[in-house]
């Protein structure tokens, strides 16, 4: 029996059964809702993104007024004086933002569980609650959105199911495989054929759903490699299912015993085995309730406060030298305004200490995490995609990373032009934007 | 009736196969237990400790201003109830503290999900994962078979000759298929309870009862709608496909769409959006830290008059603790005002997806699992309205000090001893009462009987349509 004419076969079993036709425009329907949901936060974000550069610089236009009038702030907080690089910074009106890739609209991932902007200050953290996920239901955020990326990894292997399950066992148990086998030169060649015009049933249907998302989301369908790795994954997922599936149905003899196998695998790989390891990864790394961050946040910052000014300004100096030969410190008796003024500098290292240990943490459950994916590959498939869409754990970590230089960036600046004495005009304020905003960048 | 109950008994306990599957999978249910007991008691462990450590903080405080106190602050804990080991909820992606301190609401953080990379959609294995994912299944592959077998090898024909009824028959079915469940979700609950006897008390043990009753209801749902199905359908194994289809629908595509389209329908503000209107709201009130602000210098004149004297210098109190105080009360009435808004939103939200179990009884299940094991939403909001009333509580105790412990306006010196702050009671979560939980799950309820009266129909009145 030649190939074409045992897809022609199943072809036509297969227009003939309405619920095989249902389950595939349901997967379909799904998968379409999926990446619409996909385009819609990503446009979502990127509205966001924009207003919130709107208001930056609105922000910014209000206070390079007070430069060009003469004037020291807002005339009800007297004690705001512009010109000095403490107040200024306060205002520098400066955010960070997470722009997310055109991909993100296959792969909503670890997305709704940050923030994808932040504003940015000396006194600010990597562990701030605006980092934390934009105002949502948490049930919706339980439940998860349906990205299409949850449409190919728990749906279309469900569908295979559904057009395959009765393959080779179907024929077993109404008594016609032998007469089947006296057609064909080899049972498994044949029921492989057979698989193979769901599979390729599948991914055409996958393919023109990913094409569909690229015109959705305008990315480019030869040059963009985050969208290849999204086709690779995706196909790559489609043929591990359906070699399982394979095994199961070459074995099976009923059709009960294949779906009931084919089920108890689906669940098996993308309930329980996914669950247990989420479950140990609770029990060998425990969610950190981030003590010693708070210890520092809290305690050391107000530790610091009692501190003696000479140690607080040989402490500024081991992290900025320049100070040393600055205009405050040639001073007898630093002012104690230009000692306050720079403790947000030492409390950002205290913090960026801190934090290297919460991440190193953090690095190690996921290592655990990864060294599974070879037992759980629905983790593994979910990861990539995350990646190729920029949602992933370490597309945040990076952003993370951003901030921090951002917050850098304002305590040097300020703390060094505070012990120089510099008198900050509205060009100096433009160079104060410009150097935060570049640190703190998404790259 | 009661001979082919125990006969369908005897055909699952006979087949070896089904009785190895059976028992891993009673195996696999008492180890999943045992585990989320395991992790639910660690994270307990640490999360005292964290708790105690903040509190020796707190109340080794030996001398402080008032006022500093406010912005040194407190952390307060979500406190899991022993039911979340059964059912998680939304605890994964809700933060796990939330800092306490003047001036600003917080929010929660440091959520697990937040901590690691993409792990699981459907959480840590909880029974709540067997309970409402896997048993249904497997309630659907041994309704199925129970009826496809008899119609295969002919003898549901014999058994209708021996006087039993369709009707009869497909309800002994229902019920025989139904008590598998009922004996796993014993096995669940057995084990629970033995690893939980000490901490049982009136509550749980009614949360619990509730529990059961939701999955038993859902149980006789697929049950008895894979039951008639079959036996309706001339091909049976388009009955498996069909309800393969349904489980596939209510448990994976319908909840996530619904609640999509929920929080379309009532969207929720950005962030950037509440924190705007907030400062816009809190600007037209009283700036505590700003003495020159045109409000306070009315609460001022207020106050010089209530006290008869002219100057803050000759007031017997501080006027900073009552001028912060008044800035409290403003910012609270400016996060009642807004988000208050915010869970009106959410109880929309609810409201719609609840209605949901009208066409997804799986919608119901999910609602009053969480509900009765305490990690729903519904929960998460009630805790964060409990810490919200002690910051409030903590806040106004300080603002009191401040004014009226002894220091006189502008005197930012001034320290409170450390007897005042150990007096001050620490956060004492208290879990919602079930009569309140109940009327809030009362659409859920509804629902489930709903489908319950209708598969009751289905197989009471409506089998005489079925043809062998």
């Amino acid at each position: 029996m030649k190939k074409w004419f045992i897809f022609i076969f199943e072809w036509k079993h297969f227009i003939r059964n309405p619920f095989k036709v249902l389950a595939l425009v349901l997967f379909f329907a799904s998968a379409i809702y999926g990446i619409n949901n996909g385009v819609e936060l990503f446009e979502q974000q990127n509205q966001k993104i924009k207003t919130i550069k709107e208001i930056a610089s609105e922000g910014a236009k209000e206070i390079n007024a007070y430069y060009q009038k003469g004037e020291l702030g807002p005339t009800d907080h007297p004690w705001v004086d512009v010109t000095t690089p403490f107040w200024a910074m306060w205002y520098t009106s400066t955010y960070a933002y997470k722009t997310p890739l055109p991909t993100m609209i296959y792969s909503i991932g670890q997305a709704e569980q940050y923030g994808f902007y932040k504003k940015l200050t000396f006194n600010s953290s990597v562990y701030d609650t605006d980092m934390v996920e934009e105002i949502a239901n948490p049930k919706r955020l339980q439940i998860g959105t349906l990205d299409f990326s949850f449409s190919i990894l728990f749906l279309s292997p469900l569908l295979l199911l559904i057009l395959t399950y009765h393959l080779k066992a179907n024929e077993a148990e109404n008594g016609v495989l032998p007469l089947i086998q006296l057609q064909i030169t080899s049972k498994s060649a044949w029921l492989i054929s057979r698989l193979l015009f769901y599979l390729l049933l599948q991914s055409a249907i996958i393919l023109a759903l990913i094409i569909y998302g690229a015109l959705q989301g305008q990315i480019s369908l030869w040059i963009s490699t985050p969208l290849h790795e999204v086709i690779f994954y995706t196909l790559t997922y489609q043929i591990l299912w359906a070699v399982i599936y394979y095994i199961i149905l070459s074995k099976s003899i009923t059709v009960l015993a294949s779906s009931i196998s084919m089920t108890g695998i689906f669940l098996l790989l993308t309930f329980i085995v996914p669950g247990i390891i989420h479950q140990m990864v609770s029990i060998k790394f425990p969610v950190n309730n981030m003590l010693d961050y708070i210890d520092t946040e809290r305690d050391e910052r107000w530790a610091l406060y009692d501190e003696s000014d000479s140690l607080i300004t040989s402490q500024l100096i081991n992290l900025i030298p320049e100070i040393e030969t600055s205009l405050a410190n040639q001073d007898s008796l630093v002012s104690h305004e230009v000692i306050s003024r720079s403790y947000s500098l030492l409390i950002n290292e205290m913090i960026k200490e801190r934090a290297v240990e919460i991440e190193l943490e953090n690095e190690r459950r996921n290592e655990w995490i990864n060294q599974w994916n070879w037992l759980n590959p629905l983790t593994f498939f979910q990861n990539q995609l995350n990646k190729a869409a920029g949602t992933h754990f370490n597309n945040y970590k990076v952003y993370k990373e951003q901030i921090q230089a951002g917050i850098d960036t304002q305590n040097n600046l300020m703390v060094k032009d505070i012990w120089n004495g510099v008198l900050v005009d509205a060009e100096k304020y433009k160079d104060y934007r410009t150097k935060i905003v570049n640190d703190g960048k998404t790259p | 009736m009661r001979s082919i109950f125990i006969n369908e008994w005897r055909l699952l306990l006979r087949s070896k196969v089904l009785l190895s599957i059976g028992l891993c999978f009673i195996l696999t249910l008492i180890a999943s237990v045992w585990i989320s007991h395991k992790q639910v008691s660690l994270e307990k462990t640490a999360q005292d400790e964290a708790k105690q450590h903040l509190r020796a903080q707190w109340e080794n405080i030996e001398e402080m201003n008032p006022h500093s106190a406010a912005h040194y602050g407190t952390y307060v804990f979500k406190t899991s109830s022993i039911l979340s080991s059964l059912d998680n909820g939304v605890n994964n992606v809700t933060g796990r503290m939330i800092r306490v301190e003047g001036h600003v609401q917080n929010e929660m953080v440091h959520s697990e999900a937040s901590q690691m990379v993409f792990v699981s959609k459907f959480g840590k294995l909880r029974a709540s994962i067997f309970l409402q994912y896997i048993i249904p299944l497997l309630l659907i592959f041994l309704a199925f078979y129970s009826i496809y077998s008899e119609k295969q090898s002919g003898r549901l024909k014999l058994l209708l000759l021996q006087s039993n009824s369709l009707k009869r028959l497909l309800w002994t079915k229902t019920l025989s298929v139904c008590s598998v469940g009922l004996l796993l979700l014993a096995f669940v609950v057995l084990i629970f309870g033995i690893l939980n006897v000490q901490s049982f008390d009136e509550e749980i043990l009614k949360r619990l009862t509730l529990f059961i009753g939701a999955y038993l209801f859902y149980y006789f749902i697929v049950s008895g709608f894979t039951v008639y199905l079959t036996a309706r359908f001339k091909n049976a194994t388009l009955a498996l496909t069909f309800m393969l289809g349904i489980w596939m629908f209510w448990t994976i595509f319908l909840p996530n769409v619904l609640m999509s389209s929920a929080e379309k329908l009532h969207p929720l503000p950005s962030r950037n959006k509440l924190a705007t209107d907030m400062k816009e709201d809190r600007a037209k009130g009283i700036d505590g830290h700003n003495p020159t602000d045109e409000r306070a210098i009315v609460l001022k004149e207020e106050v010089l008059a209530k006290y008869g004297v002219d100057s803050l210098s000759q007031l017997p109190i501080n006027f900073d603790g009552i001028r912060m105080q008044a800035d409290e009360d403003y910012g609270n009435q400016v996060w009642d005002k807004h988000f208050g808004g915010v869970i009106t939103k959410l109880q929309l939200q609810k409201k719609s997806l609840q209605r949901g179990g009208i066409i997804n009884p799986f919608i119901s299940l999910q609602n009053l699992s969480m509900g009765f094991a305490a990690s729903d939403n519904y929960h998460h909001q009630i805790f964060l309205e409990q810490v919200e009333y002690y910051r409030r509580k903590l806040i106004q105790s300080l603002n009191i000090e401040h004014a009226h412990g002894g220091s006189k306006t502008g005197d930012w010196g001034w320290k409170a001893k450390n007897s005042f702050f150990k007096g001050i009671p620490d956060f004492d979560y208290q879990l919602e009462k079930i009569k309140a939980v109940i009327r809030t799950y009362i659409l859920d309820v509804a629902c489930l009987l709903m489908w319950t009266v209708l598969i009751f129909g289905l197989l009471s009145f409506n089998s005489k349509k079925i043809e062998l």
